[in-house]
């Protein structure tokens, strides 16, 4: 007769050292194997809507970037693109291109930052390290930009705060090309490493079908075979996008590897649609002026590093807004997460998480 | 950004969304607005491809609003904002997710303050408790 398996009961967080943020998971363990896991948010819940209404419009754009310190300025440009279209303003090309530098930089930095911890969280340290070394050169160009290395503040209502001169374009195209050199080396190891490979193939799978039915966005929505992509969606006010080429990187498999694929090549695509912006950069203003208070209501959505942020805004023509809601990625991502972990052995749960980039700052705002 | 506007009424609600979702729509977000004198709006936004769909729906305050995570198991977060922010009724929907219970602080997004109730009662039960918790305690010290 066999024995009855006991199930255990393993609280992981709020507060753990594998997790970057407070998220608590409760998982059902029968020995090694997660058998159920609940998932609890709200840790770091800051009332952002709630303030968004007390402040004027201009003054959100700042609060807005607070949202989150790694996905800042796809924040701004979400907000500045509701209230840009509520109150009819047509942003110049060249801060539509600053824009878009500003938000493949970010990508950048937000990417390699989470494969840098997909490794860590694996026990990959020295590719861990090799990772965060690189991301330097894209925090140094922010430096250079903004005087910022996180929030950098970029966007206005109408445009952007600060120009890019030719000196700054040369640096951005020198750190371009020292980036990519050093990624080219990084990718193999993300990609055709024995030890990274056996650690994330055939994991924490979420199948096509189930993404759909999960509502995933970003990354982990394109590493289940789904060609989502707001970029592509040819939005003629998100940023720049519409001019630049650009294909959604797809993988079909769902597990860890495909979505560490997709960003490794996001990472490469980033470096291209830089260069192509910086191709597109003419002489010009860059920011329209703002005459009156905004009056109706907007939507607007950007991709962000971790998929599909969406912005509503509703204005009553006074100064202050009527509503600002905001749906980040992680908000959807997170409650998927209980899809990829139930099957899996215990010591992938990290590595699970990592992989799907989560953001709780983003999630309970 | 562009989108198609729908307006509906509470009874039509379900066959609207069932409708979207049919379709093969993935339901983005769900906003909740205070219009005031104890009226909500709802605004289900969908996605297709590129298309946006807003689907909105005025309700009264003591409405309960049915649940949508049968068809889409990612909204249960969606709801207990509503529920969290607003005090909206929805079936099913957890409370107390984003805001701490006890911490003073209930539906947050209400243009229309009311006096909390639970906070009132917390403390006239906890003058209540006081006497019997110190005698509680002066017997547990004395055995």
């Amino acid at each position: 007769m066999a024995a009855s398996t006991r199930v255990s009961v393993v609280p992981l967080g709020a507060q753990h050292p594998v997790l970057p943020e407070p998220v608590a998971l409760k998982l059902s363990l029968e020995e090694e194997k997660v058998v159920d896991v609940s998932i609890t948010v709200g840790y770091c819940h800051r009332g952002i809507e709630k303030a968004a209404e007390m402040n004027d419009f201009k003054q959100n754009v700042f609060l807005c970037g607070r949202v989150c310190g790694i996905c800042s300025h796809h924040h701004t440009t979400s907000y500045s693109d509701a209230i840009e279209t509520m109150m009819k303003i047509e942003v110049p090309e060249r801060a539509k291109l600053i824009r878009t530098i500003v938000a493949e930089l970010e990508r950048l930095h937000s990417h390699t930052l989470i494969l840098g911890l997909t490794a860590d969280a694996m026990g990959y340290e020295n590719l861990f390290m090799q990772t965060w070394r690189d991301r330097e050169i894209v925090m140094d160009l922010f430096e250079i930009i903004s005087g910022n290395r996180v929030h950098y503040d970029i966007n206005q209502i109408g445009g952007v705060r600060r120009d890019i001169g030719y000196d700054v374009v040369k640096k951005i195209e020198k750190g371009m090309d020292l980036l990519e050199e050093r990624f080219n080396i990084l990718a193999k190891s993300y990609l055709d490493d024995p030890t990274f490979k056996k650690r994330t193939k055939g994991v924490g799978v979420l199948s096509s079908a189930e993404a759909h039915t999960y509502g995933v966005v970003g990354p982990v929505a394109r590493g289940s075979d789904i060609p989502e992509d707001v970029r592509a969606s040819g939005d003629e006010n998100y940023a720049a996008y519409k001019d630049l080429h650009f294909t959604p990187q797809v993988e079909e498999d769902g597990d860890i590897y495909s979505r560490t694929k997709v960003r490794v090549r996001e990472v490469f695509q980033s470096i291209d649609l830089i260069r192509q912006a910086i191709g597109y950069l003419r002489d010009g203003p860059i920011a329209a002026r703002v005459q009156g208070n905004p009056n109706g209501e907007a939507i607007a959505r950007v991709e962000a590093p971790r998929g599909e942020l969406f912005y509503y805004a509703k204005g009553n023509n006074t100064k202050n807004l009527e509503r600002v809601k905001i749906r980040t990625p992680s908000f959807v991502n997170i409650p998927a997460l209980k899809y990829m972990i139930i099957g899996e052995e215990f010591s992938a749960v990290p590595v699970i998480i990592a992989s799907i980039d989560p953001c709780l700052s983003c999630t309970d705002r | 950004m562009q989108a198609i506007e729908l307006k509906t009424t509470l009874p039509d609600l379900d066959s609207k969304i069932y409708k979207m979702f049919q379709l093969g729509a993935r339901l983005i977000a769900i906003t909740g607005n205070d219009l005031g004198n104890g009226k909500f709006e709802l605004i289900y936004h969908f996605s297709k491809a590129s298309e946006i769909t807003n689907l909105k729906v005025e309700i009264d305050e003591n409405t309960t609003v049915e649940s949508v995570t049968g068809l889409f198991p990612y909204a249960e977060l969606m709801e207990s904002e509503l529920v969290d922010y607003f005090g909206i009724k929805v079936n099913g929907a957890k409370a107390n997710v984003f805001l701490e219970p006890g911490s003073g602080i209930c539906t947050p997004l209400r243009k229309s303050k009311k006096t909390e109730p639970e906070k009132k009662e917390e403390k006239a039960s906890a003058a209540q408790e006081k006497p019997e918790k110190e005698g509680a305690t002066s017997k547990g010290g004395a055995s």
